[in-house]
């Protein structure tokens, strides 16, 4: 079950490691395909 | 480094801990058009949606709202939360007087753009940039 609530300041330390993990999971998706184009 | 965000994107102010907490606690705490939500499962967060009120006289008609950007992770994605996120944006949105909804996308960022016109956005603008 998820929940949905308006962000206050307790919750910016959360979001910002979210916003991290954001730009870390499509660079990271991009370095797969970049190495799988190149083993095939 | 080339990524879904093209290759002209400044990584910088999010892995920059003072760059991005500065920018989410601006939208949170100071804004008073600043619109945050976060997902929670379980107490975890595990998405979150930002963004802002705002009106370009100049440029717009309507008073707008833009999502500034918007995550969930990998393991609740294609569960609907992504579209709770942007329910309850459009909510806030509303009461704070938007009257129209914008999100931009990179181009080659095919997954969000579907995500997007799957919640009812339609493509409207195109911006065109060259290196000089």
């Amino acid at each position: 079950m998820v929940n949905i609530k308006e962000a206050t300041i307790d919750d910016l330390k959360a979001i910002s490691e979210m916003n991290l993990d954001l730009f870390k999971f499509e660079t990271q998706i991009w370095q797969y395909l970049f190495i799988g184009m190149d083993i095939f | 480094m080339r990524h879904k965000f093209g290759n002209t994107y400044s990584l910088e102010w999010t892995f920059s801990e003072n760059a991005g907490q500065k920018y989410f606690r601006y939208r949170i705490e100071e804004d008073e058009n600043g619109i945050v939500f976060v997902a929670f499962s379980d107490n975890v967060p595990v998405g979150y949606i930002c963004g802002c009120k705002f009106r370009h006289k100049a440029r717009t008609k309507q008073n707008m709202a833009e999502i500034e950007n918007m995550f969930v992770e990998g393991n609740f994605r294609n569960q609907g939360v992504g579209k709770l996120l942007i329910d309850a944006f459009l909510e806030k949105a509303k009461k704070l007087g938007a009257e129209r909804l914008k999100v931009g996308a990179i181009f080659e960022n095919e997954k969000a753009i579907s995500f997007y016109q799957k919640n009812g956005f339609k493509k409207h603008e195109i911006i065109l940039e060259k290196d000089i």
